[in-house]
């Protein structure tokens, strides 16, 4: 900055220097590191939390008006849901109601957003072959544009969308321009973000196609 | 920017508007300009620079006579970092909602230039109980432009204040109050505002 740098030259003052940085580092790396292990446990729960809550939400179980504390979820859950397992893999996550009459389905799906990858979750009627609802637990969308993928009406254009015929495009939901569906088989986009409903458009399709052929396959539980 | 014999309480004072972060070195406006638009966030954001800036301005300034002047940047990043991953680890633990809403924003603390200004501006040539102060002060300086522009724009983009809904739900919202070119305009009018106040109309 301009000032004369004294008695900074000889090399025991390098070799002060550099072990003042390492030390400086390595006792606050050692300080967050244990602050980390401390709260790792919670901060995990949160997570299998969060997402339990997003599941449970989609089979309709986190009514608004209902108020639900955070710790009695994970137990709400194991008596609510259980996994379902496909003969084809093992490793499609996909969940159901316990002793369940419906054929009501939540499994998970990720892909590349417009951004960061969009990972959520999809509840699908596989008796009519309806989508009953979408939820996104982590996605990098431009706020304001993008980002509104995570809201509640953007969200509820999905329900009851039929997915079980391919249109002639290939495609079994439609993404188009926003206010411009008018087929059962078409979703609103997002204007402003057509990067982010495209991208939404190839990660839905592709999820169903796999939950279509996982289903085929058979259930093994 | 003065490292001059500002002592005290003075050092505390004169961030809250006179030389105001936010307002007289517009610093720090990106997280200004993104956490605004919910009052709650807005809070927990300002808390978290706080808390940054005390620590921080305290670790430098106990340190002071020790920082090899060489490696002083590398140093106060390093401790600054510190303090906000130990922030980020606290509201993934505690409050993993608003850690999630307020995504990479508690991370960027560490390059807000506050934070960086103050240390090395005035931590590094200070006592630690003036640092602290100074610390606090610049903190309370920013809230108290980004909490003004959160209650302006919470209300008029979503009909709610804290959460809680303010506005009869027949108001047609703003969404434009939401999404960031509104804080550019909000923060600028706020700014264009005191600025006013403070000189009585600036002298060219």
């Amino acid at each position: 900055m301009g000032e004369v740098e004294k008695g900074e030259t000889g090399m025991s003052d390098k070799i002060k220097t550099l072990l003042f940085t390492i030390v400086v580092t390595a006792v606050f790396t050692f300080l967050v590191s244990g602050i980390n292990a401390a709260l790792k446990e919670r901060i995990e729960l949160n997570r299998l939390v969060a997402r339990q809550k997003v599941i449970l939400s989609l089979f309709g179980l986190m009514p608004a008006d209902k108020i639900i504390a955070e710790s009695d979820v994970p137990a709400l859950f194991v008596a609510e849901t259980e996994p379902v397992k496909f003969t084809a893999t093992a490793d499609f996550i996909c969940y159901r109601r316990k002793n369940a009459t419906d054929e009501l389905f939540v499994f998970a799906f990720s892909g590349q957003g417009f951004w960061d990858n969009i990972v959520g979750f999809l509840a699908v009627d596989a008796k009519n072959m309806q989508v009953k609802g979408i939820e996104f637990t982590s996605h990098g969308e431009t706020p304001g544009l993008g980002g509104r993928i995570s809201e509640p009406e953007f969200k509820a254009r999905f329900k009851d969308k039929p997915f079980a015929n391919k249109r002639q495009d290939g495609l079994r939901l439609k993404l188009v321009a926003e206010g411009a569906a008018t087929r059962l088989d078409e979703v609103d986009g997002i204007t402003g973000a057509t990067g982010t409903s495209s991208a939404i458009e190839k990660i839905v399709n592709k999820a169903l196609a796999q939950f279509i052929t996982q289903k085929q396959g058979g259930i093994s539980n | 920017m003065s490292n001059g014999p500002v002592k005290g309480f003075d050092a505390f004072k004169r961030m809250l508007w006179e030389e105001n972060p936010v307002i007289g070195q517009i610093l720090g406006i990106c997280s200004a300009l993104a956490v605004t638009n919910l009052v709650k966030n807005t809070m927990v954001m300002c808390l978290g620079l706080i808390f940054t800036l005390a620590m921080s301005c305290l670790t430098v300034s106990l340190m002071r006579n020790v920082i090899p002047r060489r490696v002083r940047m590398i140093i106060q990043v390093l401790i600054i970092a510190a303090y906000v991953i130990f922030i980020k680890i606290v509201l993934d633990a505690f409050l993993p909602e608003i850690s999630n809403e307020l995504g990479p924003y508690v991370g960027l603390i560490i390059t807000n230039c506050i934070v960086m200004g103050r240390t090395e501006g005035y931590a590094m040539a200070n006592k630690p109980y003036d640092a602290v102060l100074d610390g606090v002060g610049a903190g309370i300086g920013y809230s108290l432009v980004l909490l003004p522009i959160a209650i302006i724009r919470e209300p008029l983009g979503l009909g709610t204040f804290f959460g809680m809904q303010v506005i009869p739900s027949d108001w047609t919202k703003w969404n434009m109050m939401v999404i960031a070119p509104s804080g550019f305009f909000a923060l600028a009018t706020y700014i264009w505002i005191v600025r006013a106040l403070k000189s009585g109309g600036e002298k060219r």
